[in-house]
């Protein structure tokens, strides 16, 4: 092996035949022609990779294919004219002159068509994961594809492989074999997949779940789909939230229908608190008569009191699937603040269904009954509207702060009125309020053992 | 793999003007490099803030005259191109926006708090940028890099062209060349292109004035290269290849590519105009040495020439 080009014999010498290249030379050959033409090449590309940075900027698809398509023509000219032309001249590039290899042809001089359809057949070859070129390893004249249809040989000038051996036939047979029998078992693979009715099914299903959203364009037309329209779509789970999210922020962009987009936006991004916050706080700023927008930071308020603190999510209870469900507690919520109690039992009754929300507002309802000692009321709504066992109850209201700011004899009845099972506690206990404190001690405490 | 290797990696007795420019390089690298991954994982928040991009780029393309980005569909990307302007940045807490009043307060305080951590960037007061590009930057702007892949390509190569050229000639022409070439590429591109928010550093402009100086004293001189075309023993060595056709082929044609790919939208994040100012100015710097040497040779003997 030359360690110096300058040693390499020149262009036109008379190349004596020794024997076939081998294929390490000729792959190190090609490796150096890429190293030599790839600069060239990419300069060449320079205005269609420009084209395609600028294309995929400005989302013109159809301008991008174009480039792409010059891009990989560029270098499919490029390569097979460096290869058609050298190899032409004088049957070698400049990677086969550096690594002693030349072309030869075997039926007597080369032609341009000859070189240019072995680059044909070598860029073919390339395209087909290299696979024809196995041949070199098992053809008697280590001829690839491209070599046997140009009817060309390549020879080692200085250096040159002997005849295949059986080890190196044996290797090639089996790539050649794996690398045609790999694909045919991926398609078996892909037509066992499909055809599969238990997969099918999965994919049909997918596709079922998904079709119950409409597409966003068809369903949400700008300048003519109102915010109202596109809200009630949202909740009915017929628009996605990014959905919902792009046509209120369009809507916010252009100053259109501000109020509604901004609780649009409230609600598509819920899951955001923070940023879900911002926009309902904005609409309560703006409109004080906002009545949803002041429920909602109202609840926001009961997650998280400490003013600024509003990284919880309550807005996920607006967007909960029953949306009946939620007007109905809505407005139970709405009857509550009002104190109409009968109305917030009517509203809680006609809930179908148990969700967060309603637990929420039935606990405030119990405790807003206690508060003014309607232990028959708060009785019946924490058995028909609260999932609590008793003892819990009873934890529960010992930890409420209403509680501890009641008289002892008041929380020693409540205790007694809502523990019927164990031995009422006033019966074990002095008047004095010093005993009572400790007495109501050790009922906390025989809870949490029990517990 | 074809690189160049000239003289191989000198030790520091035979070129120390390029060790203590390399050293020097090195020190303020590990000085700033722990401070610049902070601000750097900080500022990837802001890059990874899909909202924050969106309305930065819908208030760019309200902010900026250019057409080409009030076209660009993707308002994250023109979100993102915004950070390179600074006059934008700078403005955006007074400017009156119209739109999404929600998104625009909370990123006026997302911007504010952006631009405080900026100028705790190291490669913004040590680079030059478009908000400070004076003498001294355009000095110190040579000597840091960002990132160690940025460091070790630099340093490597101005080791194997530095340490040559200082064996050739002498260091302190290594010394000028790196600073004269890099210093006046800078400004010769900030005069030329015109400077971003995204702040220009490492020595890239200044090896590229030295392989300029190079190629002009050596010209078609043969040097060595390095190449290693196969894994195995016979398939790598050493090379003797002119000096302007390696430099040309090898690394100007690269710069030149990339200056000519370069979108109007994007420019990406190498200065391909900086490196080809650079390597002309160090042409003409070994030129100027060329010709000086000469007359010195004609003052010493006026029939040598």
């Amino acid at each position: 092996m030359i360690k110096d080009f300058r040693q390499a014999p020149p262009i036109n010498s008379e190349a004596v035949f020794v024997g076939m290249a081998t294929p390490k030379n000729r792959l190190a050959a090609f490796v150096l022609d890429l190293i030599i033409i790839v600069p060239f090449v990419r300069l060449l590309q320079s205005p269609f990779r420009r084209g395609m940075v600028d294309s995929a900027l400005l989302e013109k698809t159809a301008d991008l294919a174009q480039y792409e398509f010059l891009n990989t023509v560029t270098f499919l000219v490029v390569f097979m004219l460096y290869h058609s032309i050298l190899i032409y001249w004088q049957g070698q590039t400049i990677g086969k002159i550096f690594f002693h290899i030349k072309v030869v042809s075997l039926t007597g001089q080369l032609t341009f068509i000859t070189t240019l359809t072995r680059t044909f057949f070598m860029l073919l070859g390339l395209s087909l994961f290299a696979v024809p070129f196995l041949t070199l390893f098992s053809h008697p004249l280590r001829r690839a594809l491209h070599d046997r249809i140009s009817d060309t040989v390549v020879v080692g000038l200085k250096e040159y492989a002997g005849f295949p051996n059986d080890k190196e036939k044996l290797w090639a047979t089996g790539l050649t074999v794996f690398a045609l029998v790999f694909p045919v078992l991926i398609l078996v693979f892909l037509v066992r997949v499909v055809s599969n009715p238990s997969l099918t099914n999965d994919f049909n299903l997918f596709e079922a779940e998904s079709a119950q959203f409409l597409p966003c364009e068809f369903a949400l037309k700008k300048g003519q789909t109102s915010m109202e329209s596109a809200i009630e779509l949202f909740l009915a789970e017929r628009v996605t939230q990014d959905c919902l999210q792009d046509f209120a922020q369009e809507s916010l962009w252009n100053n259109q229908d501000i109020e509604l987009s901004k609780f649009a936006m409230a609600l598509s991004v819920y899951e955001k608190a923070e940023k879900s916050n911002n926009y309902l706080r904005s609409i309560c700023e703006e409109s004080p008569e906002h009545h949803l927008c002041h429920f909602s930071l109202w609840l926001i308020d009961q997650e998280s009191p400490k003013p600024g603190n509003s990284t919880s999510t309550p807005l996920q209870l607006l967007t909960a699937p029953d949306v009946e469900n939620f007007i109905k507690v809505f407005a139970a919520s709405y009857a509550l603040q009002n104190n109409d109690f009968i109305l917030v039992e009517k509203w809680l009754g006609l809930v179908s269904r148990q969700t967060r929300l309603q637990d929420r507002v039935s606990q405030l309802f119990f405790h807003s009954l206690l508060g003014q000692e309607q232990w028959d009321e708060a009785r019946l709504v924490y058995r028909t509207h609260l999932n609590l066992q008793e003892d819990d109850l009873v934890a529960h209201l010992i930890n409420h702060s209403n509680f501890q700011e009641w008289s002892v004899e008041k929380r020693l009845q409540i205790l007694d009125f809502f523990s019927p099972a164990q031995k009422p506690v006033t019966s074990r206990m002095p008047a004095s309020e010093n005993n009572a404190e400790s007495a109501l001690e050790v009922y906390r405490q025989s809870l949490i053992e029990g517990l | 793999m074809i690189i160049p290797f000239l003289d191989g990696f000198l030790t520091f007795s035979k070129a120390p003007i390029t060790w203590i420019i390399i050293l020097f390089n090195v020190f303020l690298f590990s000085q700033n490099n722990g401070l610049s991954r902070e601000v750097q994982l900080q500022f990837e928040s802001w890059y990874q803030d899909d909202d924050f991009l969106q309305t930065q780029g819908r208030l760019y393309k309200q902010f900026s005259q250019k057409r080409d980005v009030a076209q660009v569909v993707d308002n994250s990307l023109v979100g993102r191109l915004a950070f390179r302007d600074s006059q934008f940045l700078l403005q955006a807490p007074l400017h009156q926006w119209s739109g999404d009043q929600v998104a625009i307060k909370k990123w006026r305080e997302d911007v504010k708090d952006f631009m405080l951590l900026r100028a705790y960037y190291p490669a913004l007061f040590l680079g030059v940028s478009d908000l400070q590009n004076d003498f001294i930057s355009l000095l110190s702007y040579q000597f840091y890099h960002e990132g160690l892949t940025h460091l070790l390509g630099n340093l490597l190569l101005l080791l194997i062209i530095g340490g040559f050229l200082e064996r050739k000639h002498s260091g302190l022409i290594v010394f000028l060349v790196y600073l004269i070439g890099g210093g006046l590429a800078a400004l010769m591109y900030s005069r030329l292109h015109g400077l971003s928010g995204a702040p220009l550093v490492g020595a890239s402009g200044s090896l590229c004035a030295l392989l300029g100086f190079l190629t002009a004293t050596q010209f078609k001189k043969e040097t060595r290269l390095f190449y290693f075309i196969l894994p195995s023993k016979e398939y790598m060595g050493f090379i003797f290849v002119p000096t302007v056709y390696w430099v040309l082929w090898l690394c100007m044609l690269e710069d030149i590519t990339g200056l000519w790919s370069q979108s109007s939208l994007y420019s990406g994040g190498v200065a391909h105009m900086v490196h080809l100012l650079g390597f002309i100015l160090g042409c003409c710097l070994g030129i100027i040495y060329l010709q000086f040497q000469r007359w010195s040779r004609w003052q010493q003997n006026p029939q040598s020439i």
